[in-house]
């Protein structure tokens, strides 16, 4: 029987766990209120209706952009929230700018996930994920990004799971600065009266 | 800033005010100052940088790979000589000008192996390469590469993007070039892309050469080798607001390298003759006949004896429609494709695991098999669907019933009938989402019902292949910030005959999530599978697989993630692209953070 014999071996463990932990710590030291302020890469595209929306239509107001795809169960499970909110903070200079992320060839399924879940917020369609690459190159869904009314980012963050749309909440309220935004739906404009709303693409404010 | 001196001079006279109203001016000071303040990662200088912000984005996979592999002449409980480990790294750091309308982002990866090598008295009896001689790097065991870069310009009714950019037409039929991070393909094309508008008219023209990642995030590195550049050129105009329709044309040029010459510049395309095109047009309309309708058609032309094979195949086509309807609470989406010889166009890229053009499958990709991926990737194939959506509650509470049927008469490739196949798989499900309360649920049964014909099959009937099939997800909360999240999947899948034969077998995937907060995940994985056609052995026996997997984020932009145990191996669809995942056993640490 052979006798085990791993020179070789050793310096190679040695030198990557060196740069491993270099670059760990390099990662950790850095301050995550950097990353918060960017600037919002600019974009336009074509929504559901074939009409052309710009992040620039909405430089007034407090933009929550959300990837999302028909394939995705937590997409699904966040989207009621993020209607739920829309209708409640819109009147208040809020917008969900939804952006489907799906492939090209599974565009023909993202309208009726719009149509038979009611939801009144602007669909856009990404097809070739040029979008989604700006904003998240990990590519992972859901995604959603808190943009400012000066157009910095304010806050992101991937996935979803039942509950973090309070956190989610808290920011958008926060953005908007507004004493009024505090969670009580704008009278006269209740939940169920947006359901019969037919426009899927309400008119930007420019 | 001039704000801020102007409030800095009022205050200080106004000493003599009561505390109470300083408190209010100082918080109203902070305020300003605040606002004023520009953002912190804002680079400065004179420069065309300046103005710009940056960010970084770094993450790293380190894995210890555990194989089941003994070499021969070994006593059995020495360490495990087929072990390794891997160094995954990718950064991205993107600058970008809103002002000035223009972003740029480049992408880093690296790749190092370690205890790749078993050296005893000067004998290397185990050694697992790094890279192919394709490829070259000062270091054997280490790789770096600058894998994607973009420049992006934008004007006020255009765009220009130059380096690594996608490319999608239609429904994906002609052209469909994506980052496929799910089944971790990431192919891009490295050239110049131009889109623009004119009044309701689009037009985008593009030209580049295919960047297929050489690092992988996910799957082993191993044997890397130079990937060959393949050059696509590409125009699509869209006319918006024709009545009530969205019309498109688009047009597509590939030539393809040659895979025995890797290391050939793919300068060299440019020069050569066109091996393929592809011309279509699309029209959308909204409305008509209480219906959306979106119709789409391509013909495919193959100049190159491989692709046409020695001119039997020289043209190709694929037609697809679909049309949602709204009646009631009812929400139906029907689709149909036809399509004839142009999956042909992926030839010289499926061998590098990535494709140019991407139709809709109509297949139901959540379950996939070696069967069904067959009907996705066939040349000769006439299906359609039928999906009906009854939102009794919208966005709560939505079952939904679905039919496709398929007649594939393809008998190459992933096929192994000898005779075509009619292919009928209904499949019913439930989404239900109210209070943090989540379920989805889907169930189907797939039916591969091999044809007659007595010159194939000598009159023989093949059987049929039959795949029944479920899949679950339920989420919901516990106490305080607790919550447990189930997810399953299931099927059995029995084979028709073959000329190679090929086992019935019966997989499980299901997985058990623990969040505790918002920050904290505890998983555990369990995998069964009889499948013998894959590459894996469990770690529990050798069809059962455990692993155990940690996720904590610190920060919103920081996540850390360990796992440990084995997961099995499989086919995995995402987008139209499948790729045959190979199975892990051993520890993977990740770690994300952007800064």
């Amino acid at each position: 029987m052979h006798k085990l014999k791993c020179r070789s071996k050793k310096l190679n463990i040695f030198k990557s766990i060196m740069l491993m932990a270099g670059l760990f710590v390099g990662g950790l030291t850095n301050s995550s209120e950097v990353y918060a302020a960017d600037n919002a890469p600019s974009f336009s595209l074509r929504d559901i209706n074939g009409k052309q929306v710009s992040l620039s239509d909405y430089e007034d107001k407090v933009v929550l952009v959300n990837f999302w795809a028909t394939w995705c169960g937590p997409c699904q499970a966040e989207m009621p929230h993020l209607q739920k909110m829309y209708v409640e903070l819109e009147e208040q200079g809020f917008v969900v700018l939804s952006i489907s992320a799906d492939n090209a060839r599974d565009a023909s399924k993202v309208k009726p996930l719009i149509k038979r879940n009611r939801y009144t917020f602007p669909v856009l369609l990404d097809k070739d994920s040029t979008v989604l690459n700006q904003y998240n190159p990990e590519s992972v869904l859901p995604y959603n990004v808190l943009i400012g009314k000066d157009g910095n980012i304010l806050w992101q963050k991937a996935s979803y799971a039942p509950g973090e749309e309070v956190e989610l909440r808290e920011k958008v309220v926060e953005a908007l600065g507004s004493a009024e935004a505090t969670g009580t739906p704008v009278e006269g404009k209740s939940e169920s009266a947006s359901e019969g709303k037919t426009d899927d693409n309400p008119e930007p404010t420019k | 800033m001039l704000n801020t001196v102007v409030l800095l001079g009022f205050l200080t006279i106004q000493d003599s005010q009561a505390q109470e109203t300083q408190e209010d001016e100082l918080d109203f000071l902070l305020a300003t100052l605040q606002e004023d303040a520009p953002p912190p990662n804002l680079l400065y200088g004179m420069g065309i940088v300046s103005g710009a912000t940056e960010t970084k984005r770094w993450e790293s996979r380190s894995r210890y790979r555990v194989s089941d592999r003994v070499e021969p002449g070994f006593e059995s409980t020495h360490p495990r000589l087929h072990d390794y480990t891997e160094f995954v790294n990718r950064f991205y750091y993107k600058l970008n000008h809103a002002e000035k309308g223009w972003n740029s982002s480049v992408q880093v990866d690296q790749v190092t192996l370690g205890l790749n090598r078993y050296i005893l008295d000067d004998r290397m009896y185990n050694s697992i390469d790094l890279l192919e001689p394709s490829l070259f790097s000062p270091l054997p065991n280490s790789f770096v590469r600058l894998e994607k870069a973009n420049l992006t310009r934008n004007f006020a009714n255009s765009k220009i993007e130059i380096g690594d950019m996608g490319g999608a037409f239609g429904r994906g039929i002609a052209l469909n070039i994506r980052s496929n991070k799910i089944v971790d393909i990431d192919t891009s094309l490295r050239g110049v892309k131009y889109s623009g508008s004119i009044g309701n008219a689009d037009f985008t023209a593009l030209s580049g050469l295919s960047n297929r990642q050489q690092v992988s995030r996910d799957n082993p590195n191993i044997g890397l080798y130079q990937d060959v550049p393949h050059l696509i050129n590409g125009i699509e105009v869209m006319l918006y607001g024709v009545g009530s329709a969205t019309l498109g044309f688009h047009g597509v040029t590939a030539t393809f390298g040659d895979v025995s010459l890797r290391n050939e510049s793919g300068v060299r395309r440019y020069e050569e003759a066109i091996d393929a095109t592809i011309v279509g047009a699309d029209a959308e309309l909204y409305g008509v006949a209480g219906l959306d309708w979106y119709f789409e058609g391509n013909v495919f032309q193959y100049y190159d004896d491989a692709l046409n094979e020695g001119g039997e195949h020289e043209t190709g086509y694929t037609g697809y429609v679909s049309a949602s309807a709204y009646p009631g609470i009812l929400v139906v989406l029907m689709e149909g494709k036809i399509s004839k010889d142009s999956e042909r166009i992926n030839l010289y890229t499926s061998i590098d695991n990535w494709e140019v053009a991407t139709p809709p499958s109509l297949e139901y990709e959540r379950m996939i098999t070696e069967d069904s991926s067959a009907t996705v990737n066939s040349n000769d194939v006439i299906g359609g669907r039928i999906r009906v959506d009854v939102p009794i509650v919208p966005a709560v509470f939505t079952p939904y019933v679905a039919v496709s049927a398929f007649h594939d008469k393809d008998l190459e490739g992933l096929h192994f009938n000898i005779v075509p196949e009619t292919i009928v798989h209904p499949v019913a499900g439930v989404q239900y989402t109210e209070n943090d309360i989540v379920v989805l649920m889907n169930m189907g049964y797939r039916i591969d019902d091999r044809d007659s014909v007595a010159e194939l099959d000598a009159g023989v009937d093949q059987g049929q292949d039959r795949l029944i099939h479920f899949d679950g997800e339920v989420g919901f909360p516990l106490f305080n910030h607790e919550a447990l999240e189930l997810n399953t999947s299931m099927w059995k899948f029995m084979w028709g005959d073959n000329p190679v034969p090929h086992n019935d077998f019966v997989t499980m995937q299901n997985a058990i999530v623990w969040r505790h907060g918002e920050d904290l995940d505890f998983i555990v994985y369990q995998d069964y599978t009889t499948n013998t056609q894959l590459q894996s052995v469990g770690n529990i026996t050798d069809e059962v697989y455990l692993s155990g997997e940690v996720k904590y984020r610190p920060t919103p932009e920081t996540s850390l993630r360990v796992l440990a145990g084995a997961y099995k191996a499989g086919i995995r669809c995402s987008g139209g692209q499948c790729r045959t995942l190979p199975g892990f056993n051993g520890v993977e640490v990740a770690y994300s953070s952007t800064f």
